[in-house]
């Protein structure tokens, strides 16, 4: 930086200054970041409590008396409706990840991978699309199974951003990893071991209450001193 | 007669030089602001404030000098918390953004200011 020209003030700048004004920016990101993550940890509690609430409301009597073909509609419909909110969230996060990656990268000199990055993310997008809004309209012990390999594939996807975004990974993130990674083992492990379909309901419910705590803590309780000021 | 030797500038840095010598990004205030809304695209006044340890009036000043070279538009939103200014990065800006992140990506490692981090 040149002598007498602070950030507030309008004196030139020069290329000694650039590197330093990007780690500046990357530990006020850091905040920022973590505050919108919280929308991220939200979405996918909100879908994933959609994901069995559906079912349990469309055993009621009054839609009971509907016909397979309608209950199908409005089961796929809202679940279609869940994993696109919660894919558009995540696409937004994911992207504001890549780009704060970006800028790391470029601090660290090293290059990035943009030009794979997009295709990747659209095949992977459409695979989870179509592939829980298939499997969530069976209730059979493959379908239970399949779905929690592409909530896998999501958890992975998350840890991925979640280093892409974050240097090191906050509290929250590992936090909302493992809770997604537990509730994935455990559910096979109540299937597949114990015979208990009620184990896979339990585990996800208690992802779900880990998510929530992850996003009101991501919203609220991150210290200021994390914007690096 | 014997001419002056003129000291060879390394590309990276004379391309450098050709992004700072534009009045828009003389300032380190201003290249913070860009490289924030490069990343977030849209940003409120408050959030650049604490980004840039600006006074509201230097800000603006910033803001309006970005705004008159294209780089990005100021304007004012109505959210439930009331009236929000909010800077919103145009395609002018995310191009010269892209510019600033490949010549960042290009200096040589280790080229700093012994003082990195301005308090």
């Amino acid at each position: 930086m040149n002598e007498g020209s602070g950030p507030g003030g309008s004196g030139d700048s020069d290329y000694t200054d650039l590197r330093a004004l990007a780690r500046r920016f990357l530990a006020f990101e850091r905040g920022f970041l973590r505050r919108q993550w919280a929308a991220y940890y939200a979405i996918w509690a909100c879908a994933v409590t959609g994901y069995f609430l559906v079912p349990f409301l469309l055993s009621f009597t009054s839609f009971a008396a509907l016909s397979a073909t309608a209950h199908y509609l409005i089961f796929a419909g809202v679940d279609a409706v869940l994993t696109i909110a919660a894919l558009i969230v995540s696409v937004l996060i994911w992207g504001h990840a890549e780009r704060t990656f970006d800028v790391r990268s470029a601090v660290d000199g090293r290059p990035s991978l943009t030009s794979y990055r997009n295709l990747l993310r659209i095949a992977i997008i459409l695979a989870l699309v179509v592939g829980i809004v298939t499997v969530s309209t069976r209730s059979d012990l493959a379908s239970y199974l399949l779905g929690d390999a592409l909530l896998l594939v999501l958890s992975l996807f998350l840890l991925l951003h979640l280093r892409r975004a974050f240097r090191p990974i906050p509290v929250e993130g590992w936090l909302a990893v493992t809770a997604f990674v537990g509730a994935i083992a455990c559910s096979y492990g109540s299937l597949l071991l114990f015979d208990y379909p009620l184990g896979h309901e339990i585990a996800w419910f208690a992802a779900v209450v880990v998510w929530l705590g992850c996003a009101a803590y991501s919203r609220f309780g991150v210290p200021d001193e994390a914007e690096g000021s | 007669m014997v001419a002056e030797a003129t000291p060879e500038v390394p590309g990276p840095l004379a391309s450098l030089g050709e992004q700072f010598s534009q009045e828009e990004l003389r300032s380190s205030a201003r290249i913070l602001i860009m490289l924030s809304l490069g990343v977030n695209r849209r940003m409120g006044f408050a959030a650049l404030l604490r980004l840039s340890h600006c006074a509201k009036g230097s800000l603006s000043y910033h803001l309006k000098q970005l705004e008159e070279a294209g780089l990005l538009r100021v304007s004012t939103v109505f959210t439930l918390g009331g009236p929000r200014v909010v800077a919103e990065i145009t395609e002018k800006g995310r191009e010269r953004y892209s510019g600033l992140i490949d010549e960042l990506q290009r200096l040589p490692v280790g080229r700093e200011a012994p003082q990195s981090v301005p308090s």
